[in-house]
């Protein structure tokens, strides 16, 4: 029998992540992995990429992760129809976290998030190895001695086969093995899962396609499939002398469930925040790093370890007209920034503001947060941007496309308009 | 002269508009939506097509939140479907007036309860209002209301909050003016900041109206609140539990604040 080779035992990590080919996202940081389909936000993509990273050192990396994610989750699902899954190291063997149309092949079966949930957190064990795609995907060939390796980062890719350190590869039968020289085998075929010749040995069904509930699941329509048939939308049509008005009275109740307790989660971390390093004040708030204080409770941070939570909101912006503006991702400022292609795309917010002066472009500037920076970026409009640090005086004109640090107490001018940022992080920059 | 939105009538300007939430209008409703009686008629600004979808959706499930203690929303619509005109919403109650500053301390208790029993029905629903204060607490033949959340539902991206006057940041959380979303535990906080500036006639901050805005927030963010000390009894007593720094030593829910103010008001 095979000893399943755990992350635990002290080996260095010597782990192969082979990249597959087809569309989507691969990262890898450490012995934590994770894929992303195309269709993911910039948003969910920076997420993983920066939990990633951040819990990637972790010789229980992928068990933090999955119990991040499955926290979120448990609140709200933004990307229901994204496929995307995380693996890593646990406790005495492997953690996942399976997300939307995806799946995983362990080597004897297939795992796939829950029908009903639309995702799934699970233990794994790699037999001798595993692999992660989009469903409906079949299970790599394992070649022996493949050079293809992804030591670190995040590439485009159409899955990844991971092969832990110390897997005895001649216990490979459910990866079909081919002779070397055909690069990494293509991970996005249609059809169904297995041609491994490799059945499942525990009894475990092999999943279809799990799209979440209400996704329609990929793949050809089938005859009578309202979206191929191009059958009509169940919104009635807009009625004369209103069109477009869309009738409330009768309301539409969505997923929402009730708020946390009053006493509940002290993380007031949105939604897909990665998970980044910081202190826990005694109370459990999650504080950057370098502060000696709780900007919650001021409770005395000094000698708190460090840790990896959800990364809370950066602070705001405040605009000349008295708007507050939560700065916890990427925005577009502008008179329209819905035109913008990062705000088109979701990965970006657009922040649209007034120009009574006409001098303010559409995408004017952007506002981008890596972990706990933040910096300000003028977009090349024709009237500029400024920045005036605080403590300082002088108005000082950004550089077009050169990122510039936004500092706590900065101000920002840009046609005429003027925000502030407000933020209780020390450096911020 | 009045803007026109689709095929309502507008009949005059309300003084029940929320500051920074658009102005608000009495308007006639169509015949095709059979209502009698005025409507009002909230303005907002102008919304794209994809905004639109998400923006309208909330506006269903908000909708469908059922609470005696809430206006009851009607219809939306945009004037343009280019993204450049305005959009707007209907709900009843336009006749609702806000609750003034000046409002007799038993009214107040009153419109205040029926406000938080309000934001619970919407908490259970999985809403936090986020600007519950004397401007959203709505007065109509003696009934009283909690105004509707519609920034949470139409701003995007979400907005902390707008404010109009360095005073309406009297009842804000400090952790929401560092960002954080609303939840229960800052709709409790702004009970108790409505609370104690209609039993006292003053505000925890009492500098803040002479603050320029980045002041006042700078202010809400250093300073604790201050409860007046000339106000004695349950009453402080539940001022101060609302206002507790530590979320989890604030009343377990907006019911339970509702709860304690009848009894007050019982007494």
């Amino acid at each position: 029998m095979t000893t399943p080779p755990s992350p635990a035992q002290g080996a260095p990590a010597q782990d192969r992540l082979e990249v597959l080919l087809g569309p989507g996202s691969v990262i890898r940081f450490g012995r934590v992995a994770a894929w992303a389909a195309p269709t993911a936000s910039l948003a969910l993509l920076t997420f993983l990429h920066q939990s990633v990273r951040n819990v990637g050192p972790s010789a229980r990396g992928g068990q933090l992760l999955a119990d991040h994610i499955a926290g979120i989750l448990a609140q709200r699902d933004p990307e229901p129809a994204t496929a995307f899954a995380a693996v890593g190291p646990a406790d005495g063997g492997w953690a996942a976290l399976l997300h939307g149309p995806v799946q995983l092949w362990d080597g004897a079966q297939w795992l796939a998030p829950s029908p009903a949930e639309g995702w799934r957190s699970c233990s794994v064990t790699p037999r001798p190895a595993l692999s992660v795609g989009p469903a409906g995907s079949a299970a790599p060939r394992l070649l022996a001695g493949s050079p293809y390796d992804l030591a670190t980062g995040l590439v485009p890719g159409g899955g990844f086969l991971l092969v832990p350190a110390g897997a005895d590869l001649g216990r490979a039968a459910g990866f079909a093995s081919g002779p070397t020289g055909g690069g990494a085998p293509d991970a996005t075929r249609v059809g169904p899962p297995a041609a491994t010749g490799a059945p499942p040995t525990d009894g475990t069904r092999v999943v279809p396609s799990p799209g979440p509930p209400g996704v329609p699941p990929s793949g050809p329509a089938a005859p009578g499939d309202p979206l191929q048939a191009g059958a009509p939308l169940a919104t009635p049509p807009p009625e004369a002398g209103a069109p477009g008005a869309v009738d409330l009275r009768a309301g539409a109740p969505g997923e929402r469930e009730a708020l946390p307790a009053v006493n509940g989660p002290v993380d007031v971390a949105g939604p897909l925040q990665p998970l980044v390093p910081g202190t826990r004040c005694p109370s459990g708030h999650f504080n950057h790093p370098a502060v000696e204080r709780c900007a919650r409770c001021r409770a005395e941070l000094g000698g708190r370890p460090a840790v990896n939570g959800p990364r809370p909101p950066l602070g705001v912006l405040l605009a000349d007209d008295g708007t507050i503006y939560r700065v916890d991702g990427d925005l577009v400022v502008g008179t329209r920034p819905d035109t913008d292609p990062a705000v088109a795309a979701g990965r970006a917010d657009g922040l649209c503001l007034a120009s009574p002066a006409g001098t303010l472009a559409p995408a004017h500037l952007e506002i981008r947060v890596v972990e706990w920076a933040v910096t300000v970026t003028d977009r090349g409009s024709a009237s500029g941007s400024y920045l005036v640090r605080q403590g300082r005086r002088d108005w000082d004109r950004l550089t077009p496309f050169r990122p510039a640090p936004l500092e706590p107490g900065s101000h920002l001018s840009l046609g005429q308009r003027v925000l502030t940022f407000v933020s209780p992080w020390p450096l911020v920059g | 002269m009045p803007p026109s939105f689709a095929d309502y009538r507008i009949t005059a300007q309300s003084d029940g508009a929320a500051p920074g939430r658009g102005q608000v209008w009495l308007a006639r409703p169509p015949a095709r939506l059979g209502l009698d009686g005025d409507v009002a008629l909230v303005g907002l600004g102008p919304i794209d097509d994809a905004d639109w979808a998400v923006v309208t959706g909330r506006l269903a499930e908000l909708a469908s939140v059922r609470s005696p203690h809430l206006p009851a929303l009607l219809e939306a619509g945009r004037e343009r479907q280019d993204g450049r005109g305005p959009g707007w919403v209907t709900r009843d109650h336009p006749q609702a007036r806000p609750l003034g500053p000046d409002a007799p301390p038993e009214a107040a208790l009153a419109a205040v309860a029926s406000a938080a029993r309000a934001a619970h029905d919407l908490h259970e629903a999985g809403w936090a209002h986020g600007d519950i204060r004397g401007g959203t607490i709505l007065l109509d033949a003696g009934q009283a209301l909690l105004d509707l959340p519609l920034a949470t539902a139409t701003d995007l991206p979400p907005t902390v909050a707008r404010v109009g006057a360095p005073e309406e940041l009297d009842g804000v959380e400090p952790d929401r003016l560092w960002g954080a979303g609303p939840t229960r535990a800052s709709d409790v906080y702004a009970l108790g900041a409505v609370l104690h500036r209609h039993l006292t006639r003053g505000l925890l901050h009492p500098d803040l109206p002479g603050d320029p805005v980045v002041t006042a927030v700078q202010r809400v963010l250093v300073e604790r609140p201050r409860v007046d000390t000339e106000l004695h009894g349950p009453a402080a007593d539940l001022v101060r539990a609302c206002l507790d720094p530590d979320p989890a030593r604030r009343p377990p829910s907006a019911l339970a604040v509702a709860e304690r103010l009848e009894e007050l008001a019982a007494a």
